[in-house]
């Protein structure tokens, strides 16, 4: 089961792992012959190099993290933040399968990952629309939308972040598409997440 | 004549309800669907098995709702980290103060984080449609860690869907 937005978000303490606390220590778990081992020792440069060409990128890119997923009773699809323009994105949608009148959950967290100030009045809108077919260039029709909402709220810089868990039912076949995006993040890029939905 | 009104007025804010005093938050709510709406406001805070009256809004099912929410700071210090938590769940009577959000009964639920200096505002605006036919509590929630947690900020109506 999807965790409540409220547990994610509200009581970080009580959940660390979930908030991005310190990640547990692999280099001790077991390998597959369930024999602990100490970790390899590894060329040490190369991966400081690596470890700064990653912390480039990384520092370059993103203001927010976002994961989004939609869950139904046989499959399931998460994506994670992409960047626009161009308007759809760098990444393929992942596609979830569903049937019609099938109980789906829709849910996202969209935090903050931005460490310099408080990013303010941004605007965080997610939507369900109806779109002619998957991984379609063509915005989806929001005017037919199944469902759509949007939060105004400051970004806290790292630890701001907002979540929503909703439970639908969609009752016409057809491909949807599943989005959360930020609107006014005082950037020249705008985050989002999202995911094809086929329902049949 | 001035100062006989000047004391009523006086001993009916002092018998209000304390979650009716100037608070932290001011809370607003409004539900609709594409016939009629319904608002609440920020409301004193109950006993955990009391029934309470608060606003209501009856609909057939089926239909969609918007629900629009809106918290702002009535403080002029700085809280820090407040949560503002929304959620629609399934409820068993008029009234009734919120239960467990078990998944099952729970509609939409949304959370987030935010410091409220002076005037600072947060809003939401949140399509859903009922699980079936039934009583649901709508609420909006502020809680500010600072404050014991029994200090509740929240506006709150039931929807009655037949």
């Amino acid at each position: 089961m999807l965790p409540s937005p409220l547990k994610r978000i509200g009581q970080p303490r009580r959940v660390p792992h979930l908030m991005g606390g310190p990640p547990m220590p692999h280099n001790a778990a077991p390998s597959a012959d369930g024999v602990v081992r100490a970790p390899r020792r590894v060329m040490a440069w190369p991966c400081a190099v690596l470890a700064v060409l990653l912390f480039c990128g990384s520092a370059r890119a993103e203001h927010f993290n976002i994961d989004l997923t939609v869950t139904g009773k046989t499959d399931s699809a998460s994506a994670s933040a992409d960047t626009s323009p161009p308007a759809q994105g760098r990444h393929p949608r992942p596609v979830c399968h569903a049937k019609v009148g099938e109980d789906l959950v829709l849910q996202f967290f969209f935090s903050s990952n931005f460490p310099h100030n408080v990013l303010h009045k941004v605007t965080v809108r997610f939507y369900v629309a109806p779109e002619k077919k998957a991984a379609q260039d063509a915005p989806a029709d929001r005017e037919n939308a199944v469902t759509q909402g949007h939060f105004v709220m400051d970004f806290k810089p790292d630890t701001g972040k907002v979540g929503l868990r909703q439970r639908l039912k969609i009752d016409k076949p057809g491909v949807y598409l599943v989005r959360v995006e930020s609107e006014n993040s005082d950037s020249d890029h705008e985050h989002f997440s999202a995911i094809d939905l086929v329902v049949e | 004549m001035i100062r006989w009104v000047a004391a009523g007025l006086l001993l009916m804010l002092y018998a209000a309800p304390a979650g009716l005093r100037a608070g932290p938050f001011v809370i607003s709510l409004e539900v609709s669907d594409e016939a009629k709406k319904q608002t609440a406001q920020l409301q004193p805070a109950a006993k955990a098995n009391a029934i309470v009256k608060r606003p209501s809004l009856k609909a057939a099912a089926g239909a969609r709702f918007t629900a629009k929410w809106k918290v702002s700071s009535g403080s002029k210090e700085l809280m820090k980290d407040v949560l503002v938590h929304f959620y629609v769940v399934r409820i068993d009577k008029p009234g009734q103060m919120p239960p467990p959000l078990e998944p099952k009964s729970v509609v939409i639920e949304s959370a987030l984080t935010m410091d409220f200096a002076a005037k600072d505002i947060t809003s939401g605006e949140l399509q859903f449609r009922p699980l079936g036919a039934g009583i649901y509590l709508v609420r909006i929630e502020a809680q500010d860690p600072a404050q014991p947690r029994e200090r509740e900020y929240f506006a709150a109506m039931d929807l009655v869907v037949k």
